[in-house]
């Protein structure tokens, strides 16, 4: 029977070595896909996946045992991405929020037609089109989509993670998703004209 | 109807993250309202899509480099008169001295011990062991716990003692060796 993510972290603390290597290997795939979404680099969320599990084996012994592993090493991992993107582009993400609201005021209406009838793309058009309309989205938003997803996080896990209110969460869903969707019409509109 | 709930409620709802008393009172209005509901319908296809996205899979040797890199950040965080690579080198050390030391009388001790040997006027030949085996095993017995005598002697102590810890220090370094991470797959 496969040990919960609790039953590593419990052996890892008692000395197992074999324990935190059960975890690398659990995680480094969804750490690095969260990382990436986030960068949009593979070389930097390389380094991020790498340093996320540096510093999560560091802080094991201080950190509270009963705290779920996943969205700890998730949020560690969140934390090095903002670092980065902070130092090369020195912009505080709630501004990012006050500057959409003044731009993007259609958002919060619901629109009389659907903004992109999804079930008219190809399955294989849907994934390349999806994945390209996703990285060209804010980080945040990506983040956001990533975190909800890919990974299944509820609004509360997510708010923690993230350091937003629950309703706040919901409204960032809201209005990533609606980006989403003008970016695929834009994105069909282009390869059939 | 005209009013309509925020579109954040609608998503949370389309997410089921309503509590249930939210939920209950959301569904009153949806019961009315086609745009609403037309509204979730777009969000869930959206969200079953997002789901099924594929993720950007990593390098295959990533996990192997951070297993190393954990491994290097533990070496570090050890002391350093407890590292195994120290323990060796003091056990090779110790053990070098001692032989050093124990060699010049390692003579005199083979020496006294093939007097042993003559003492005894053991002869073990072919002949012998074929002719007479039982006699010449009872020989060889006589002549091993004269061998255990000599090797009572202090200076053969010291010997095996420099040659036990040049042992420990060949142990310890191929434990180091076999510390190294295996590639584990995720």
């Amino acid at each position: 029977m496969r040990p919960t993510d609790e039953e590593l972290v419990a052996r890892h603390l008692r000395g197992d070595p074999g324990a935190f290597a059960e975890l690398i290997a659990r995680y480094t795939g969804r750490v690095f896909n969260l990382a990436y979404r986030f960068t949009g680099e593979r070389a930097e969320a390389d380094d991020i996946t790498q340093e996320s599990f540096l510093r999560a084996y560091a802080a094991l012994p201080r950190s509270q045992p009963e705290r779920p592993f996943k969205p700890w090493l998730f949020q560690i991992a969140v934390n090095l991405c903002r670092d980065r993107a902070r130092r090369k582009r020195p912009v505080t993400f709630t501004e990012l929020d006050s500057a959409d609201e003044a731009s993007e005021a259609w958002i919060e209406t619901i629109p009389e037609d659907g903004l992109l009838p999804l079930e008219q793309l190809e399955v294989n058009e849907l994934e390349a089109a999806l994945h390209s309309a996703l990285m060209e989205l804010p980080e945040e938003d990506r983040l956001m989509i990533t975190l909800r997803y890919t990974e299944e996080l509820s609004y509360d896990e997510i708010s923690q993670l993230v350091g937003v209110p629950a309703a706040t969460v919901g409204t960032r869903l809201f209005r990533a998703k609606q980006r989403l969707r003008v970016k695929l019409s834009a994105l069909r509109e282009a390869a059939y004209d | 109807m005209t009013d309509h709930p925020p579109l954040a409620l609608l998503e949370a709802y389309a997410d089921g993250q309503l509590t249930a008393a939210a939920r209950h009172q959301l569904e009153a209005h949806l019961v009315s309202c086609h745009q609403c509901r037309d509204h979730i319908a777009q969000s869930q296809q959206l969200g079953r899509w997002l789901r099924h996205l594929s993720p950007e899979i990593p390098a295959a040797d990533l996990a192997f480099r951070i297993q190393a890199a954990v491994a290097g950040q533990r070496r570090r965080s050890q002391p350093g008169w407890l590292k195994p690579r120290w323990l060796a080198l003091a056990c090779a050390g110790l053990g070098g001295v001692l032989i050093f030391v124990a060699l010049p009388e390692l003579g005199a001790s083979l020496s006294n011990a093939l007097t042993a040997l003559e003492t005894n006027s053991l002869s073990i030949s072919l002949e012998s062991l074929l002719g007479a085996p039982w006699e010449a095993l009872v020989s060889l017995i006589s002549t091993g716990w004269n061998w255990q005598s000599a090797l009572m002697e202090s200076t053969s102590l010291i010997l095996v003692l420099g040659m036990a810890l040049l042992t420990v220090a060949a142990l310890g370094g191929l434990a180091q060796l076999l510390r190294q991470p295996t590639p584990r797959n995720g």
